[in-house]
């Protein structure tokens, strides 16, 4: 059976543990960026207290000078807990694991960056246990790279599509003098709205829907399942889980992203 | 006492060439694959071999991108070309994806590496990650501000780049994949359409926000010529102009200005007055307005564009100079925009005081008397008696 990991929000939290799950990927307070429920080490270590399922810390914002001392100190802290796995991003989480001597396995977790078989060498050489597959590679590519290393991908969730420092949301409201009244809203195109969320780390845009890759699985060869529940109702979010969990293809025409349809690298090879 | 390096973009072998005649110290280019600008000409090894042979010669530097995410297909004669770059005498190749220093280090390649912005390194524990990976310089994020980027270049000692003027993106580089999403076009494989750049409604979850003014992500320009000096003083390496699809004008006029400045810096020449003069030159030649963004505060509404924004076409240029005759004193000119005699202008170059002066009488290449130079790319040749040098620029005179 897939190891699957959710990425939780607060009000699915308690039933996420009783769901027959690998692991929950628990993005941290402060240092990660793109979900809208974040988790200081205190309630990591409630959590940990509740279950043994793996656990996973996501820390994945672009890290800033001023974040490395409580990078540092977190980092320190997970490691004398019975966290599995550190998911990162930015290479200053690998270099401080790496002079701490951290006993964690070290996932990197680059959303878009991670597109080649080479390119997961680059940091399996250097010691890291898994690697985040972009979602913009058709599944022949990972299926092909996934014969040569251990790999996650998100299956099921919005992906977070652009990623800004600015604090847009409340930039653009200022300028037209109107009030901020959520953290959430939607930009509009073509009849499709993409969630645009701000947060203390700036604004994430993510694509209009979520991908589900169901239907897809079971043509693809990678060790761990992530499904996000950013932005999903509760009983929606179970239904999809619980596909996954029972392997149950749905029949629907679900959204799979680039997976089964190549960006385009040069305009003129499209036109 | 090693002066900073002003580092020019260069689309093409001309625009490499008037890059280096007003004042660049190095270029970076992209070949014809593995490039960000995908989409632009870029160059073909040939070509990158003149622009070293060239660049060399004159003393000068030349580094080439390879700094696309690649695929797994896009690997196909990377070695080859890393080689070739390597026998040309590149200076450094700009890579993002870091399976290139693997495969540079495997195949025992002689190239050096320069880290790529779409890595968005912004923090000195990143930058000792890459310096431990023997990665020559890191191109920092536009993201930093003056206090990080002192603290990145006192705590490793490496080579660090920065942008010093030209567009910005409005996400962290490396995480926008609004192109992918919107248009199918690879944003980090070089086809980025800008969406960034777009309008759009903003809904609040039940409304549509009802303004005329649209929604988007734009961000204003950057320009640090007020920020010069601590730039220098801080210790950056080199000082990049964004622009490789920019055109030979915008390229003669941002490197010159930003020549001149660095020029008067260590000549403790650097008045309010010039940095003014250089400021309003820097912001007639762009089609947006510009700020110092990140650099010096955290950039909020006023770094952003909304209703109002105006890229302006800028007809300034209005000829470059093919030839100078000392005898007859007659200049010889192509046409870029509209002039007629009695306007005044400047020229300005590489090797000439700028200067004002009123247009004479005009001619065409047969010597007919014109009234007026309408026709772009068109000869032209007017009695001058200051000299001047071929690749001269004229321009509308506006401060």
């Amino acid at each position: 059976m897939r190891k699957i990991f959710v990425i939780p929000n607060k009000d699915n939290l308690g039933e996420l543990l009783s769901k027959d799950i690998y692991g929950l990927l628990l993005p941290i307070d402060r240092l990660a960026c793109n979900y809208d429920t974040y988790f200081t080490v205190d309630e990591i270590k409630k959590i940990l207290n509740r279950t043994s399922k793996e656990i996973g810390v996501i820390i994945n914002k672009i890290m800033h000078n001023n974040d490395l001392v409580y990078l540092e100190r977190t980092l320190v802290e997970l490691n004398k807990l019975n966290v599995n796995k550190i998911l990162f991003y930015d290479l200053s989480v690998m270099n401080i694991c790496e002079r701490l001597d951290m006993k964690k396995e070290l996932v990197v977790f680059q959303d878009h960056l991670n597109a080649s078989g080479e390119s997961n060498s680059f940091y399996f050489r250097r010691g890291i246990s898994y690697a985040l597959i972009t979602n913009d590679i058709t599944k022949e590519e990972i299926q092909e790279i996934s014969k040569r290393y251990k790999l996650m991908l998100i299956v099921y969730g919005y992906l977070p599509i652009f990623y800004s420092r600015r604090y847009l949301i409340s930039n653009y409201l200022e300028y037209i003098n109107k009030d901020k009244i959520s953290d959430l809203y939607y930009i509009k195109h073509n009849d499709k709205s993409y969630p645009i969320r701000e947060e203390s780390e700036g604004c994430v845009i993510y694509t209009d829907r979520p991908i589900n890759l169901i239907n897809e699985i079971g043509n693809i060869d990678v060790d761990y399942l992530i499904l996000n529940s950013f932005n999903i109702d509760n009983d929606t979010f179970f239904e999809v889980l619980d596909d996954y969990i029972n392997e149950r293809v749905d029949k629907k025409d679900n959204y799979v992203g680039f997976l089964n349809e190549k960006t385009v690298y040069k305009v003129e090879d499209y036109e | 006492m090693n002066k900073v390096e002003l580092l020019a973009p260069a689309g093409s072998l001309d625009k490499l060439r008037i890059a280096f005649l007003y004042g660049a110290d190095a270029c970076y280019i992209g070949g014809r694959d593995y490039s960000l600008r995908a989409n632009a000409t870029n160059f073909s090894n040939e070509e990158i071999s003149e622009a070293v042979e060239y660049a060399h010669s004159l003393g000068k530097k030349v580094y080439v991108t390879v700094n696309i995410v690649f695929h797994n297909d896009n690997f196909k004669g990377l070695v080859d070309y890393l080689k070739c770059l390597s026998e040309y005498g590149v200076d450094a190749i700009i890579v993002s994806d870091p399976s290139i220093i693997d495969i540079v280090r495997d195949n025992n390649i002689d190239i050096k590496i320069h880290l790529s912005t779409q890595m968005s390194t912004a923090n000195y524990e990143s930058v000792l990650f890459w310096k431990k990976e023997g990665v020559e310089r890191v191109v920092l994020a536009r993201e930093c501000s003056k206090e990080n980027i002192k603290e990145i270049i006192d705590k490793t000692g490496l080579e660090v780049e920065c942008f010093l003027h030209g567009a910005m993106c409005s996400s962290y580089s490396g995480r926008c994949v609004l192109s992918n999403y919107f248009t199918k076009r690879d944003a980090n494989r070089g086809g980025c359409a800008q969406i960034c750049r777009w309008c759009f409604d903003l809904n609040d979850g039940n409304n549509d926000i009802e303004d005329e003014t649209k929604f988007t992500m734009s961000t204003k320009d950057l320009s640090l010529i007020r920020y010069l000096a601590d730039m220098i003083d801080i210790g950056i390496t080199s000082l990049k102009v964004e622009g490789r699809m920019r055109s030979n004008y915008y390229i003669a006029t941002v490197i010159s200005t930003y020549r001149s400045a660095i020029d008067d810096y260590y000549d403790n020449k650097l008045t309010e007055d010039k940095i003014e003069y250089y400021s309003k030159v820097l912001n007639r030649v762009a089609n947006r307005e510009s700020t110092s963004q990140f650099f010096d505060k955290f950039p909020g509404v006023d770094e952003q564009y909304f209703l109002g924004r105006q890229e302006v076409s800028n007809q300034d240029f209005l000829g470059i100079v093919l030839d100078y005759d000392q005898t007859s004193k007659m200049v010889t000119l192509t046409q870029r925009n509209y002039f007629k005699p009695g306007d005044t202008v400047e020229m300005f170059g590489p090797n000439i005081n700028t200067f004002s002066f009123k247009i004479p009488d005009i001619y065409d290449e047969e010597g007919n008397k014109l009234e007026v130079a309408r026709h772009p790319k068109e000869i032209i040749k007017f009695k001058l008696d200051k000299e001047v040098y071929k690749d001269d620029i004229m321009r509308i005179k506006v401060f």
